[in-house]
């Protein structure tokens, strides 16, 4: 699912206490920063039951966000912080990547699965994100991303019929 | 006979004019560990060794980065008229190609044997 307003994918994902939603806010300005809050991430999803394959492929579109910040967003430099914030629990996963670059239409990236882009070397993150997530929203300057992930199997003492 | 080398990311074995180079990381992700892994590779079409198989066993999954490498890596391998086959993909990559429809550029082989065999 792809969807245009940031907010659309992650209102009934991300609680609110009043007016304000519950967020886990991270700076990220280090491969060591990165690993550090994916580390998070995932060890929560592990520790509320979801299952290997949800866990891994967060881990994976979590790094496309991540590396995209940082390579198209700030040119692959560290000292320039971007902004991570998550929510976790037991219904889903919702993730915003915001760098300070000057954003991108993701309309315009070009299908890598076109015949005449297969052979391309770069441009199959979205791909994957959009992929593995249940929805990937941008912002209307496309300098933040969010990803959603509604949970897919039951915690761990549930059955699937509920 | 085979021929042995080793660094830290990628250990390579000649058998004859095939050369097998093993992923020793889990996780290709940040440019100078891509690098570190491919440029070696890269460097074998230099030197005339155009018959290569690269096992991924240890390597967890496969980011959109370490995929436009392989492709690169595909491309020029086979402007030197070289093959270049893949081994021991684990669910996780294999579907990663599936998905990019990337599985059809690659020669796939469950096993580094049948890779190798794969060139006689």
């Amino acid at each position: 699912m792809i969807c245009d307003r940031l907010e659309l994918c992650q209102q009934d994902l991300v609680p609110r206490e009043g007016s304000v939603q519950r967020w886990r806010h991270d700076t990220i300005q280090s491969l060591e920063d990165m690993e550090r809050v994916i580390h998070m991430v995932t060890s929560g999803m592990e520790s509320v039951g979801y299952s290997e394959k949800e866990v891994l492929t967060m881990r994976l579109a979590t790094e496309e966000a991540i590396v995209n910040a940082h390579k198209h967003g700030h040119q692959r430099d560290w000292s320039r912080p971007f902004s991570v914030r998550h929510h976790l629990d037991a219904n889903g996963v919702v993730i915003q990547v915001e760098d300070q670059g000057p954003g991108f239409d993701p309309q315009q990236v070009p299908d890598p699965l076109a015949p005449e882009n297969l052979e391309r070397a770069s441009g199959r993150g979205l791909l994957l994100m959009r992929t593995y997530m249940s929805g990937v929203c941008h912002n209307e300057r496309g300098n933040c991303v969010c990803l959603c992930k509604r949970r897919l199997t039951s915690p761990p003492g549930e059955s699937a019929d509920g | 006979m085979s021929i042995h080398h080793g660094s830290h990311w990628l250990e390579r074995e000649d058998f004859g004019r095939v050369t097998v180079a093993r992923l020793k990381t889990p996780k290709i992700l940040d440019d100078d560990v891509i690098r570190a892994v491919f440029d070696p590779i890269y460097a074998l079409s230099s030197v005339g060794r155009n018959h290569v198989v690269l096992n991924l066993a240890t390597v967890d999954y496969l980011p959109s980065m370490a995929l436009g490498k392989l492709v690169m890596l595909s491309r020029r391998i086979e402007v030197g008229n070289g093959r270049l086959a893949l081994c021991r993909l684990s669910p996780a990559v294999q579907e990663v190609l599936e998905t990019t429809r990337l599985n059809d550029l690659f020669n796939i082989y469950p096993t580094e044997e049948e890779a190798l065999q794969s060139f006689a």
